[in-house]
């Protein structure tokens, strides 16, 4: 299992090396100078500006080197620990990144705590009450929430928070160790919206996975055996029907980076996903590749941790 | 010897008198400009306080606001940006001069106590009040000077603030004594003052700037102010704090402990704050973004708690057509263009909203600001380009196609950015001209920096966008689009000589009549349609307010009075019945 996992973390380096290029050439592609975001301003108004204004920036930043040049000597500063300055706020980008990073990460174990605490128990009593209008409820509940896009459901909450109960989630960030209940109030909501697709998804595969465990021989032994029904379910049906749960749990983590860019827009949270937007509209590649070096390493350590979980849950999976 | 009755009765009316000369005195009107003739020219006045500082109300509380931009500059000097840079850094810092807050068409003191206009109108000499920075250092006249010299610094980029180079010649300036500095312009201007009016031209202390990299300028707090706002706090993504400057030499101002304003980058949430009551402003307080019906809306559903504030013809949208390649290289096909665009038709659909009216105008090409009116909306129906039915526009417009080759029109592509307003009238105008002249527009929305590197380099065939009134004067417009050849507002370099004599003779002219034959020649040359600049409507700039923040005159320009100085909560203030 170590050598495994050795091989696993050794293939990072290359996985994230291609994320870079990617993002790199990408960013680009796409049309868009920083010098130009910083002289004329990211949105709104806009300055008369001038090209021998924009040329003089472009050489100050070193923007008019080649990509090659400009990439190598980002790579070479980040495999020195040095992520960068960022071109917009002329700080270093781990400084920034630091906070936010903790701010996301919090949104999206909350998110995925609350999903797998609901989705799990829904998805058991789904399939053990079967064609029942418990069922019923839980695969329309399910459906909806797969269906709804997370912006839109986001939108919605706080349309309804603010027509309805005239209040919102404070404005501003308190951390958890400075005011956690403050915390709690800023962060339920956005942990919610970005829960319920996950929720919905994981209760429909724990139902699915449940029905199909159910009709093993062994839990039919377990029950002649005259062993408790709430035994046979969670000490024999629910620890097997565990393994695709957990699978899709890290793929569901993966996503959730992906949709906490909106939701924390529409939540007014400082964390990655309004720095990742700031850094696309400022055109500050070097907080955008730090990022994106970041939410991947996350999704690459998260899979890792899921394959060697696998072992855990099942004796029987060995690793070569 | 002893007084007569009549010696009483004189020195009765003498002491009369002279009690109603004080009690005069004491009561003069402080804020209006007094101009009084000096023999070395004319001198204007501002003595300080004026009366309705008197009547602000002091709140030991924090002024709650919210923006919609995350600043990332911090030298108002280098920067060309309102939202990013300017609204951050205005309300902690002064400038020579300024637009009065509640008479914001009128330029004023702000550091200067006042200011001596020679006889020549070439030479300014400005004294100055007893003003000290946020670390206690007096402000002198070597800072003003300095300052002026930093702005106009050669090759230095000044992306606002370069006009400045026009009328002052680097490091011309004489400092006389600690409070008095002399400053020389190249030429006579109406349009001097003005420019030093801006809000861009902060005066920055001497002592801390001149030790500070252009890179360093950048960053928050670095520079210091000597402005109403100290700098609390800066927490990128989620908020600004100030706290009061309690040695502010405005004394009483500004009627608040601090201000917070958090960083709301959604638009939809930003007003449900506003709703709400999280906030008690929006940013500037006034700009852009709010240009439309919802803080009406807002307004209504909340009964009038929250104010919608508006500027009128605020922000001008308008087509840029690109010259670098066919088809709008060809003046017969611009001006066609010019001509078959209906612009009554495209504000009644962009800009008007039921139930609560319009939010634009007819586009004009030059602002009718600074009480001047070039373009009045009567004289546009009887226009070419303007004029109702359209029938005959658009009979010439077809012509002018026709002689260019393109008699059954052509396809070509409109370059905008993804702004929901923006995007309405790219698909109106796109319509329009498809309908009349068989012009089949592609509309490809971006993002704001695509959308401006796009324009500069010209990659699509037209391009929509939008600037902001920067200056209270027609020549605004002359500046920002035939001032900065080969920039974002004329990216094909367009220039036409008759027009660059009448932008240079415009601002050596002092007779405001002549000033206006100018303006109203430099029209009739662009209606000519051939230039690269199509108008096409104004825009309003809006914003929100709890109906107990008082003092808050609606400026001519969203770019003015963004000191937040002025402003006082009233918590007895009447909720407005409508």
């Amino acid at each position: 299992m170590g050598e495994y996992a050795i091989r696993r973390v050794l293939l990072f380096i290359p996985t994230l090396l291609v994320a870079t290029v990617l993002v790199f050439t990408l960013f680009w592609i796409v049309p868009g100078d920083p010098a130009l975001t910083i002289l004329a301003g990211g949105e709104g108004d806009s300055g008369s500006v001038s090209q021998e204004q924009l040329q003089q920036l472009r050489q100050a930043l070193g923007l008019d080197r080649p990509i090659y040049v400009q990439y190598g000597s980002w790579l070479w500063n980040v495999l020195r620990g040095d992520l960068g300055t960022s071109l917009w706020y002329k700080t270093p980008v781990w400084a920034q990144l630091k906070d936010r990073f903790l701010v996301t990460m919090e949104l999206a174990v909350m998110a995925i705590l609350l999903a797998f605490c609901v989705a799990v128990p829904l998805g058991v009593t789904s399939a053990v009450k079967q064609d029942t209008g418990f069922d019923y409820f839980s695969r329309v509940f399910s459906g909806i929430g797969i269906a709804l896009p997370t912006f839109w459901l986001g939108i919605l909450i706080v349309y309804a928070l603010a027509s309805f109960f005239q209040w919102l989630p404070p404005l501003g960030y308190a951390t958890l160790w400075d005011d956690p209940l403050l915390n709690l109030q800023q962060l339920i909501f956005p942990a919610l919206t970005l829960a319920f697709h996950d929720l919905a998804f994981t209760a429909r595969v724990t139902r699915s996975s449940m029905l199909e465990v159910m009709r093993e021989d062994y839990l039919r032994t377990a029950r002649a055996k005259g062993m408790m029904e709430i035994l046979v379910i969670g000490r024999h049906a629910l620890k097997n029907a565990l393994l695709p749960v957990v699978t899709i749990s890290g793929y569901q983590f993966g996503r959730l980076l992906g949709g906490v860019i909106i939701v924390e827009s529409i939540f007014v949270v400082p964390g990655m996903g309004t720095l990742l937007i700031d850094s696309i509209v400022h055109r500050d590649f070097i907080v955008l590749q730090a990022i994106v070096l970041l939410i991947a390493a996350v999704v690459l350590i998260l899979n890792l941790m899921i394959d060697l979980l696998y072992g855990v849950l099942d004796p029987r999976i060995h690793y070569q | 010897m002893a007084c007569s009755g009549l010696c009483k009765a004189k020195g009765v009316v003498l002491v009369s008198l002279l009690l109603l000369l004080i009690f005069g005195v004491a009561h003069a009107p402080a804020a209006t400009p007094t101009p009084t003739p000096a023999l070395e020219g004319q001198t204007f006045s501002f003595p300080w306080p004026p009366e309705w500082v008197a009547r602000g109300k002091y709140q030991k509380m924090v002024l709650r606001g919210i923006m919609g931009f995350n600043p990332g500059q911090w030298d108002v000097h280098s920067c060309g940006s309102l939202p990013d840079c300017l609204m951050p850094s205005s309300p902690r810092f002064n400038g020579l001069v300024y637009h009065n807050p509640v008479n914001p068409d009128e330029i004023v003191c702000d550091l200067c106590d006042s200011w001596t206009v020679s006889p020549d109108g070439k030479t300014y000499t400005f004294r100055l009040r007893q003003a000290q920075w946020h670390d206690g250092q007096p402000v002198t006249a070597e800072d003003i000077k300095f300052s002026l010299d930093r702005i106009t610094e050669p090759g230095a980029i000044r992306v606002r603030t370069g006009v400045l180079r026009t009328f002052y010649e680097h490091q011309s300036a004489q400092v006389l004594d600690d409070k008095t500095i002399r400053v020389p312009i190249k030429f006579t201007s109406p349009l001097f003052l003005e420019n030093l009016a801006s809000e861009y031209m902060k005066i920055y202390p001497k002592h801390v700037a001149q030790g500070l990299s252009p890179e360093e300028a950048q960053q928050p707090g670095k520079l210091i102010g000597s402005g109403p706002w100290k700098l609390k706090e800066f927490k990128p993504h989620i908020s600004i704090e100030y706290e009061r400057n309690p040695n502010y030499f405005k004394k009483g101002l500004p009627f608040f402990d601090g201000m917070m304003f958090t960083m709301i980058r959604d638009y939809n949430r930003r007003l449900a704050a506003m709703q709400v009551g999280q906030a008690q402003t929006t940013e500037g307080p006034t700009i852009g973004t709010y240009g439309n019906e919802d803080p009406m809306r807002i307004q209504r559903e909340t009964k009038g708690k929250v104010r919608g504030i508006y500027i009128p013809d605020a922000v001008q949208t308008y087509l840029v057509l690109h010259m670098n390649k066919p088809p709008f290289n060809d003046p017969r096909v611009r001006r066609a263009v010019f001509l078959a665009i209906d612009r009554q038709e495209l504000v009644t659909i962009v800009r008007c909203a039921e139930p609560f009216g319009c939010f634009g105008s007819v586009g004009t090409f030059l602002p009718n600001k600074g009480g001047q009116v070039v373009e009045s909306q009567e004289d546009l129906a009887q226009v070419k380009g303007w004029r109702q039915p359209k029938d005959q526009d658009i009979a010439e417009a077809k012509t002018l196609m026709a002689a260019a080759g393109y008699a059954h029109g052509l396809k070509a592509t409109l370059n905008l950015t993804t702004v929901p307003a923006t995007v309405r009238i790219g698909e109106v105008i796109a319509e329009q001209l498809r309908k009349s002249l068989g012009i089949e527009f592609t509309l490809e929305a971006v993002d704001r920096a695509t959308s401006v590197d796009r324009t500069i380099r010209g990659t699509h065939h037209a391009s929509l966008d939008s600037s902001g009134v920067i200056m209270l004067d027609p020549a605004d417009y002359l500046n920002q689009h035939f001032l900065v050849m080969g920039g974002q507002k004329n990216p094909d370099s367009w220039s036409h000589p008759r027009l660059t004599e009448i932008t240079e003779a415009q601002a050596r002219e002092a007779d405001p009549v002549k000033r206006l034959a100018l303006f109203k020649e430099a029209v009739e040359i662009l209606r000519q349609g051939e230039s690269h600049v199509v108008p096409l409507t104004w825009g309003y700039s809006g914003g929100m307010m709890d109906y107990r923040l008082q003092n808050f005159h609606v400026p001519g320009s969203e770019q003015i009075v963004k000191h937040f100085e002025h402003i006082w909560w009233d918590p007895d203030a009447p909720l407005p019945r409508d």
